[in-house]
């Protein structure tokens, strides 16, 4: 086990066997030993098997690559920086043998990055692996998988830009890590893994004109099967330099392997390298560095020459394209088939080119932006509200605490300008604290409008409070969680009223657990007052039966039932033993004693007759007094009834007291 | 084969069983969610959490962060305080959309004293990937409500360049700039981080949980890189790249000083005609020939890629006039300033 924060490296990790198909023979020698006799030999037949040694050799599985350098797919200045693969099986790039001369335990490694710059080379679609290496080479028929990708170059490229053969065994190594170091271990298994260099660093374009930026380029790194394809490579480096020269970068490229529209397509397809427009393959010559990319990006049409016509395409290269140089390549190329003469080719030179299979490719675009440490150093430094030093004109109008005065059009359509300072300022602010025990709470964002001595608004918080308003309207989720929580309170502020109504002596934590916990109503009521409530004997203990029975007037509770019974007039014992026999519903058929009532009619007695007339007279009389209004003792007082009676006339309740009288007398009579 | 009915079988089964059923006794139980949010607070705990990431301005268009794009000018890094009072204007805000009428206004204002605590402490709770804050529960969660925040706004190409920049800070300038700190760094000094973010391919927003002194900024570390430096052109078409060697039998001690204390290099061969292509054997025999290195005299890839190897940059960002670790309150005097002093003393007393 490695220390952690530490890792291990080692020049290589060979296996016993490389890889490929053997033959095992075993042979057995049997001597028998006879008592008597000479000793003898019993013939055994040898045994054969066969093993084979399997291994990647035209497809790197998935899951044996680790991580790529620079990441696949990346932007970034990788100038500095050496690309790199890392595998997972630690023999890997020693799995095969791809100088059959030398002994297994000193053969370089059998695989290669290579990383080429747009146009340098050219990667297949999947092929058939006989179709993977160069013709004339033959791999054999151990093959793990059908199809496989190749790379095809021209010896110039090998030459100029290959590892030498002497080279390729610095280019490999095997690393062992820490498994508990996540960052190193990348999903290892045993912590030894292998890597697999490239000897170019890659650069940058050169710019579209002297002292100009510099420009992305794309690389593609490949990593490909040397086997028997060594002697393609140089030996040894030839005579080295102690510097290079970056703007010739772009001089290996051959502009017929750059994306190359087919005939058919239209402008569309090669400004957005869709569908014929795609790169095709071509085996031609290269052509001159006259007519490098770097050289034909400064060969920019005049942008009316593309009005209409189509086939100008060149004029596109003004439009917004970052690849400059190649693509204005491209559209010439695609100029000169729109016009049927293909002007850029001078014409396919006979040229050796190679084939090695590919395992596995990744793009990455290097650019010009200056390595980390130079931007790091180049950082300007300085508190939010610090403007360049070098500052154009407008000059924003800032404030030391970090307002900005902005344009401000207000509710009236008015003009104005207004200060603002977002969430980050240059200085600690004093956060606002609670005004009598409350914090202020604005419900609406003008409340938080201020004006600043110089008369103009300061509209910072009040323009936050409504994007925070509106970022919660953007979440239909939240604003039911809102609204939820609304019910939840008026729910809650219910229950703690009723708590303060139920007075202190039963649920005194009532409504301070309403306060300090949310929660529904019935949880609440739950946990706290039928809780509380229990905990009462008065009113939920055993008493609690007596209030809850029907009432019984307090003079009959104490006395015994036969009591009532005889003194409502029912016999007990008949009572008990029909409500015994019969139910509830015999009790209808005990007797009950029930005085006479006489049947007399009130019209024959005439005192009481006279007696209720006199009543009514009197009545009368003081109703009249009542709506006259008349004073008793007044001028009217004086008069008695019975002046009043004979001065009126008779009315309705007069006559039929006197149609009952006169008829009673009928009757008497 | 044991006996399966044995009474020593059968007691240890049984002890097997009591350890178990005491183990999964002592489990703790999951009573409050993953993220630490309180779920019977007054606030419900999704709520809590949208306001949390809406404090820590997640989703706060750019323009309404930085007003005027002058404020931060390409390639720069701008640190910045918080504005508790903007960010309490924006939960105010979002708090609004609950309330339809006055009684609900009324209600919530009693209770806001208590909604802006709960969202405090869950503020620091959101970013729980860096959970090392001083104070932590037993899960590592930061306890309790933050102080200040503090952050800074990068606007550099370093963000489109480089995806995934580690950025650390510190409230004491303790430590060398070049130390080796692992990358989860638990010492009680470390300023958390609260939010980073790339809020545009080059604009990168980092939010601390207090006042930092310092503050790392590490190129990301894509694993273990090989590489030379390249050094400023100064003829045209001349681009040179040096090496620093060092020893690979202490490879752990640095590169190679020269006895000026310079740091030792070998100038990198490069193929001729070919742009950036390394001439690895001869630059394999120029270190060997550095015999302070100690490589062997053979083809050695391992030695030969501990020479190459190639360390993420780490940039600093603190008050340089104090060096790192010096007591920053020692009283100096400049002895020239005090000498001018006394020679105006005596020119005065003289006339």
């Amino acid at each position: 086990m490695t220390t952690p924060g530490f890792f291990e490296i080692y020049p290589s990790a060979r296996p016993a066997l490389p890889a490929g198909t053997y033959t095992m023979t075993t042979q057995h020698t049997l001597v028998a030993k006879p008592p008597t006799g000479p000793d003898a030999t019993i013939p055994v037949d040898d045994t054969q098997f066969r093993v084979r040694i399997d291994a990647p050799r035209y497809v790197m599985p998935p899951d044996q690559i680790l991580s790529t350098f620079p990441p696949a797919g990346s932007v970034g200045d990788w100038r500095e920086r050496l690309p790199q693969i890392v595998l997972k099986r630690r023999t890997l790039p020693w799995d095969r043998n791809p100088d059959p001369g030398a002994a297994p335990s000193i053969s370089p490694p059998w695989l290669a990055l290579v990383v080429l710059a747009e146009g340098e080379g050219f990667l297949s679609p999947e092929v058939d692996v006989s179709e993977c290496v160069t013709e004339g080479v033959d791999l054999g028929a151990d093959a793990d998988a059908p199809t496989g990708k190749y790379l095809e170059v021209t010896q110039d490229i090998i030459d100029k830009v290959f590892p030498c053969r002497d080279e390729l065994a610095l280019l490999a190594h095997v690393r062992r890590v820490d498994l508990t170091d996540t960052e190193l271990m990348m999903g290892d298994d045993d912590g030894f893994l292998s890597v697999v260099l490239s000897s170019r660093l890659p650069q940058p374009a050169p710019p579209a004109e002297p002292g100009g930026d510099l420009r992305p380029l794309r690389y593609t790194a490949y990593l490909i099967n040397l086997e028997e394809q060594l002697d393609v490579l140089l030996p040894t480096e030839p005579a080295p330099e102690l510097f290079f020269n970056p703007e010739l970068v772009t001089e290996l490229a051959h502009v017929e392997l750059l994306a190359r529209p087919a005939a058919d397509a239209t402008l569309d397809q090669i400004a957005m390298e869709l569908g014929p427009a795609a790169r095709v393959t071509r085996k031609s010559g290269r052509r001159s560095a006259k007519a490098s990319p770097a050289n034909m990006s400064k060969e920019i049409a005049p942008f009316g020459a593309s009005r209409g016509v189509e086939s100008s395409a060149t004029a596109w290269a003004t439009g917004p394209l970052t690849h400059a140089g190649s693509v204005s390549g491209e559209l010439a190329a695609a100029k000169g088939y729109k016009t049927g003469f293909d002007g850029l080719v001078i014409g396919p030179l006979f040229r050796r080119t190679s084939r090695f299979p590919v395992l596995v490719s990744w793009d990455f675009v290097c650019t010009g932006t200056g390595g980390f440490e130079r931007l790091m150093n180049e950082l300007k430094v300085g508190l939010l509200g610090t403007l360049a030093h070098d500052q154009q004109a407008p000059i924003p109008e800032v404030t030391a605490t970090g307002h900005v005065a902005l344009a401000h059009r207000s509710r009236r359509g008015e003009p104005a300008r207004s200060w603002y300072r977002g969430p980050l300022g240059p200085a600690p602010t004093e956060r606002a604290g609670p005004v009598a025990g409350v914090l202020p709470l604005r419900h609406v964002a003008d409340q938080l409008r201020k004006v600043t001595p110089d008369g103009r608004e300061d509209v910072s918080l009040a323009a936050l409070f409504e994007i925070g308003r509106l970022l919660t309207l953007n979440k239909p989720g939240i604003v039911s969680a809102l609204m939820e929580w609304r019910r939840e309170l008026f729910g809650a502020a219910r229950a703690r009223e009723v708590g303060d109504l139920l007075g202190g002596l039963v649920v005194s934590d009532f409504g301070a657990g309403v306060g300090g916990t949310r929660g529904g109503l019935e949880e609440l009521i739950r946990t706290h007052l039928i809780g509380a409530l229990m905990a009462q004997p008065d009113l939920l203990g055993p008493r609690a039966q007596e209030v809850t029975n029907p009432r019984v007037p307090l003079a009959l509770r104490d006395m015994e039932p036969d009591a009532v019974l005889v003194g409502l007039g029912a016999d007990p014992r008949v009572t008990r033993r029909t409500a015994k026999e019969f139910g509830v519903d015999g009790l209808g058929a005990v007797p009950v004693p029930v005085s006479e009532v006489t049947s007399k009619p009130l019209s024959r007695d005439r005192e009481a007759l006279a007696s209720v007339r006199s009543i009514l007279s009197e009545q009368v009389a003081r109703l009249t007094v009542d709506v006259l209004k008349l004073e008793a003792g007044g001028p009217i007082g004086g008069l008695g009834s019975a002046t009043l009676r004979s001065s009126r006339r008779k009315d309705t309740l007069d006559r039929l007291i006197d149609d009952a009288a006169s008829a009673a007398t009928r009757g008497d009579s | 084969m044991p006996d399966l009915t044995s009474a020593a079988y059968l007691s240890s089964l049984s002890a097997a069983q009591l350890t178990l059923t005491a183990a999964i006794g002592s489990l703790a139980e999951p009573t409050v969610p993953e993220d630490g949010v309180d779920p019977d607070g007054v606030v419900p705990a999704p709520l809590v959490r949208f306001l949390a990431r809406l404090r820590l301005l997640e989703g706060v268009p750019f323009s309404y962060l930085v007003a005027d794009a002058d404020l931060t000018p390409p390639e720069t890094i701008r640190f910045f305080y918080l504005d508790r009072n903007a960010t309490d204007a924006l939960v105010e805000g979002a708090l609004s959309v609950g309330t339809v009428n006055s009684s609900d206004r009324v209600q919530l204002e009693q209770l806001y004293a208590v909604v802006r605590d709960e969202v405090d402490k869950a503020e620091r709770l959101v970013r729980m990937k860096d959970a090392d804050a001083p104070v932590v529960d037993a899960a590592g969660r930061p306890i309790g409500a933050g102080g200040p925040i503090t952050g800074f706004v990068l606007r550099s190409r370093l963000v489109s360049g480089w995806p995934g920049l580690h950025v650390r800070a510190y409230s004491k300038d303790t430590l060398r700039d070049d130390r080796t700190i692992p990358e989860m760094d638990t010492s009680p000094d470390r300023v958390r981080l609260l939010r980073i973010e790339r809020l545009a391919p080059a604009v990168l927003l980092v939010l601390f949980d207090g006042v930092p002194k310092v503050v790392h900024i590490e190129e990301p570390r894509c694993g273990i890189q090989f590489g030379v430096s390249l050094q400023e052109v100064t003829t045209a078409g001349q681009q040179k790249a040096v090496l620093a060697v060092r020893d690979v039998a202490n490879p752990n001690k640095g590169p190679l000083k020269r006895p000026d204390g310079e740091v030792r290099t070998v100038d990198v061969p490069f193929r001729a005609g070919s742009p950036g292509v390394i001439d690895m054997k001869k630059l394999n025999k120029d270190l060997i020939d550095v015999t302070e290195a100690h490589m062997g005299g053979g083809v050695d890839a391992a030695e030969f890629a501990i020479q190459m190897l190639d360390f993420p940059l780490r940039q600093v960002f603190g008050d340089t006039t104090v060096a790192p670790g010096a007591d920053a309150f020692v009283p100096t005097v400049n002895m020239v300033a005090l000498a001018t002093r006394f020679e105006l003393a005596k020119n005065v007393l003289r006339s």
